[in-house]
């Protein structure tokens, strides 16, 4: 396996809040979600409770497994075969996110920003950095992180404070009244099934400092990331009106386009790409970095760096297929009946799957996290084999 | 050593990418256009005429080859030839037969469109601004009033060099001055076009004849130059009708987009001028037995700032009157206008519509379809309440004073 870096729990919590910020910012689904009307801004106030529903398994098995890789989790939580099949999904999952993301990412580019491009040379471009960044392994995306992200939070902060003379309040009402509360709770359980970054608290658990609290990040994380997404969400609502941001592609380029101050700061959406397009990179390096990393797992190969090149070609060549490489297909692929439903299973179904088995066999898994902790063990090798041994003694 | 050779190719490497990407666009190869007039041709093709920045100023040496139609101040170079097209897109593409430059309507200030094709309906050239790239939402939206819109490039475009700059000014001034008219963007009329319960409006601009000479040569043709006033009231995408500079001042108050004014409100046989200040529209709407009734509340701050004398501004009884005759007078003046809306356009360009979803959600829902319909015989009942805060810097009539003195 990969010599373990470290991350800092700030370091993992600006990688789940940077990578989850990119679907807001590239097309912020949440406004065709249901109810689809002025309410959106109450189903991400609901996503929040669905967020930590979805999260908690992840939550529990990263903090009850703390020490071991994820590949390391699902092999003594489901035994060797089972465990290497849920970390073979959790591969496909990461790949399939990473090819989507791309795609997206490579027709919002040809639609609004560079439409001459060809998608192969944004692709190449694209695919190169983050090869890079995944082959440098954990520790440098996390470092990665501390410089991307912030500076994303200071353009949304800033398209915020810019828009804000043109904001029209009326087109929040009536509040509450075209919705039911089913409907907003569908779209909080859509907008939140869509979050794949739950997976990051699974994967980089690993490589947390052991100071840091799991849970304590999570929550962080989830509160910064939903005040950015409501500051992404509501000037784009109550600048472009509700009917024209959701018929837009690109809804919140739309909104800061139209950003203007004194007589002199106007056109600056350029800032908003030269945020979105490291934060696509970051959000790209992660899933590119997760797969690898698990696949290494999976093959007990030292090293996830062998995997880096062939997972991106992978995904590249998906974005690539003709038939694919479309806006009205990615829109399908994006959309919420889609997309949410892809990914739901494999960031609470699984890890629930996971919990559930390890209650039933909570007491053997216990002797064997004791074991662990004992002799201070983190390589599944040593653990199961260490363990075999002593049962056999 | 090898590394190091590494770390130079690969800086090398870096450098060519440098150089820019394949959608890079010069501004030496660009055409920035400044305002598009868009227009029917008798055939029913969509016609284009543009006004692009001469960046050499060679507009004003040359004149006569792209300044017989422009408005001949030298920058300014509206394309002589007018391109036509089924489509916008065709009739843009159209213009680079003639044009050496590429198009960049990233700049436009103003898209003006004919009553013709207004008429018509404008949704089509609309979906075209909303989907391309190089098009954005900033540009101001106006009719030309006029049977030949073209003529509006050979207007005087007063200390601005080009028409499109010349109407972007007149938003930022002519607002601090005089509510008699609406300078609406692409995006708000996107958005009134969106949005339920609410029609959009363009701005209007009128085209007169300069018959008096100012520089004392008869024999000079003096341009025509441009009015922008009033307001062009749309349903869906379609042309119903316009407004004139008082009416749309009641607009403007109505929808709350006021910022000042000047009025002379009747009183007695003379008049007395006030500047409304502030005004603030409240609006309530009720349905009793399917009739819709929409009462609307107006708080208007006033200052006096002429008076012929006859009465004394600086009593307070008298005050009361004058703010009293204001409200009788706005009041009857928004009534008319709403009631030209109602009965002449059938079209909510107020936003009632809005304020009745807002206010009453579930029954929205069953009249919204037929908003507009219901809008047109709704019962309109409006409330001005205004309050004199100033009388200027003397008290007593000017001309009231002197008669004191004289006694």
């Amino acid at each position: 396996m990969t010599s373990k870096a470290s991350i800092t729990a700030t370091q993992l919590m600006m990688l789940a809040v940077g990578s989850s910020f990119m679907f807001p910012y590239t097309f912020m689904p949440i406004l065709n979600a249901p109810p689809a009307n002025q309410d959106v801004w109450l189903v991400l106030l609901l996503s929040i409770v669905y967020i930590v529903i979805m999260c908690s398994p992840i939550l529990f098995i990263a903090n009850k497994f703390r020490g071991l890789t994820v590949n390391e989790i699902t092999e003594v939580i489901l035994g060797k075969f089972a465990g290497k099949l849920a970390s073979f999904l959790f591969v496909l999952l990461f790949l399939f996110c990473y090819a989507a993301c791309l795609s997206m990412a490579a027709i919002f580019v040809k639609i609004a920003i560079i439409p001459e491009t060809p998608t192969w040379a944004f692709i190449a471009f694209a695919v190169v950095p983050i090869s890079y960044a995944t082959y440098k392994g954990a520790g440098t995306i996390g470092r990665l992180a501390t410089f991307i992200v912030p500076f994303i939070m200071f353009t949304i902060i800033i398209f915020f404070l810019m828009g804000i003379p043109q904001i029209d309040l009326k087109v929040l009402q009536p509040v509450f009244a075209d919705s039911t509360f089913l409907d907003i709770n569908k779209g909080a359980l859509i907008t939140s099934s869509r979050l794949t970054e739950k997976t990051i608290f699974l994967v980089f658990s690993y490589f947390l400092i052991k100071e840091a609290n799991i849970n304590k990040t999570f929550i962080k994380a989830l509160l910064l990331y939903n005040f950015f997404y409501a500051l992404i969400l509501l000037p784009t609502l109550l600048v472009l009106g509700v009917d024209l941001a959701q018929n837009a592609f690109n809804p919140y380029f739309v909104y800061t386009r139209q950003v203007h101050g004194y007589d002199f700061i106007e056109k600056v959406q350029a800032l908003n790409t030269l945020a979105w397009f490291p934060g696509l990179m970051l959000k790209l390096t992660l899933y590119n970095f997760m797969g690898c990393y698990m696949l290494s797992g999976i093959f007990k190969m030292k090293s996830h760096k062998s995997f880096v090149i062939p997972f991106s070609v992978l995904a590249a060549v998906f974005c690539l297929i003709p038939a694919i490489n479309k806006a009205d297909i990615i829109l399908t692929l994006a959309s919420d009946q889609i997309f949410p439903w892809i990914v739901f299973p494999f960031t609470f179904v699984l890890p629930l799957i996971l919990v559930i088995v390890y209650l039933i066999r909570k007491k053997k898994l216990d002797n064997i996290l004791q074991y662990i902790k004992q002799h201070d063990l983190s390589s599944q090798c040593l653990l199961l084999e260490n363990f075999k041994n002593d049962g056999n003694k | 050593m090898s590394k190091k050779l590494l770390v130079i190719l690969e800086c090398i490497l870096i450098l060519a990418l440098l150089t820019g990407c394949w959608s890079r666009k010069e501004p030496k190869n660009m055409s920035m256009v400044n305002s598009i007039l868009y227009d029917l041709s008798p055939s029913g093709e969509t016609q284009v005429m543009i006004e692009v920045m001469h960046p050499t100023g060679e507009g004003k040496k040359a004149g006569g080859s792209t300044g017989d139609t422009g408005s001949g101040d030298g920058a300014s170079a509206p394309m002589p030839l007018v391109f036509e097209g089924k489509t916008v897109a065709e009739a843009l593409r159209n213009l680079s037969k003639n044009q050496d430059k590429e198009l960049f309507g990233g700049l436009n200030q103003a898209r003006i469109f004919s009553e013709k094709l207004c008429k018509q309906g404008v949704g089509p050239i609309l979906d075209f601004f909303a989907r391309d790239h190089m098009t954005d939402e900033t540009p101001l939206m106006v009719v030309v009033n006029d049977d030949n819109p073209k003529r509006i490039y050979t207007c005087s475009t007063g200390m601005s060099d080009m028409l499109g700059n010349y109407l972007s000014s007149l938003s930022d001034t002519q607002q601090k001055i005089t509510c008699e008219a609406v300078f609406v963007t692409s995006l708000q009329f996107f958005k009134d076009y969106y949005t339920d319960g609410q029609q959009p409006v363009m701005g209007l601009v009128r085209i007169e004849e300069n018959t008096e000479s100012t520089n004392g040569d008869q024999d000079q043709p003096q341009k025509p130059y441009i009015i922008y006033e009033g307001l062009a009231a749309f349903k869906d995408d379609k042309l119903v009708g316009y407004m004139n500079g008082i009416e749309t001042r009641d607009y403007n108050m109505l929808t709350n987009n006021f910022k000042i004014t000047a009025i002379s409100v009747p009183y007695g046989n003379d008049f007395i001028a006030v500047i409304v200040k502030k005004a603030n529209s409240k609006i309530n709407t009720e349905l009793q037995n399917e009739q819709i009734k929409i009462n609307i509340k107006i708080k208007a701050v006033l200052t006096i700032i002429q008076e012929y004398g006859s009465i004394d501004i600086s009593q307070r009884e008298v005050i009361k009157q004058v703010e009293q005759e204001f409200n009788e007078f706005l009041k009857s003046e928004i009534e008319k206008t709403i009631k030209k809306a109602q009965n002449e356009f059938k079209s909510d360009i107020f936003g009632f519509g809005r304020f009745f979803h807002a206010q009453h959600p579930k029954e929205w829902q069953k009249i919204q379809e037929n908003w507009d319909e219901k809008f047109s015989k709704a019962q309109i009942s409006v409330n001005v309440e205004s309050s004199i805060i100033m009388e200027g810097e003397i008290k007593i009539p000017f001309t009231m004073e002197k008669k004191v003195n004289d006694k």
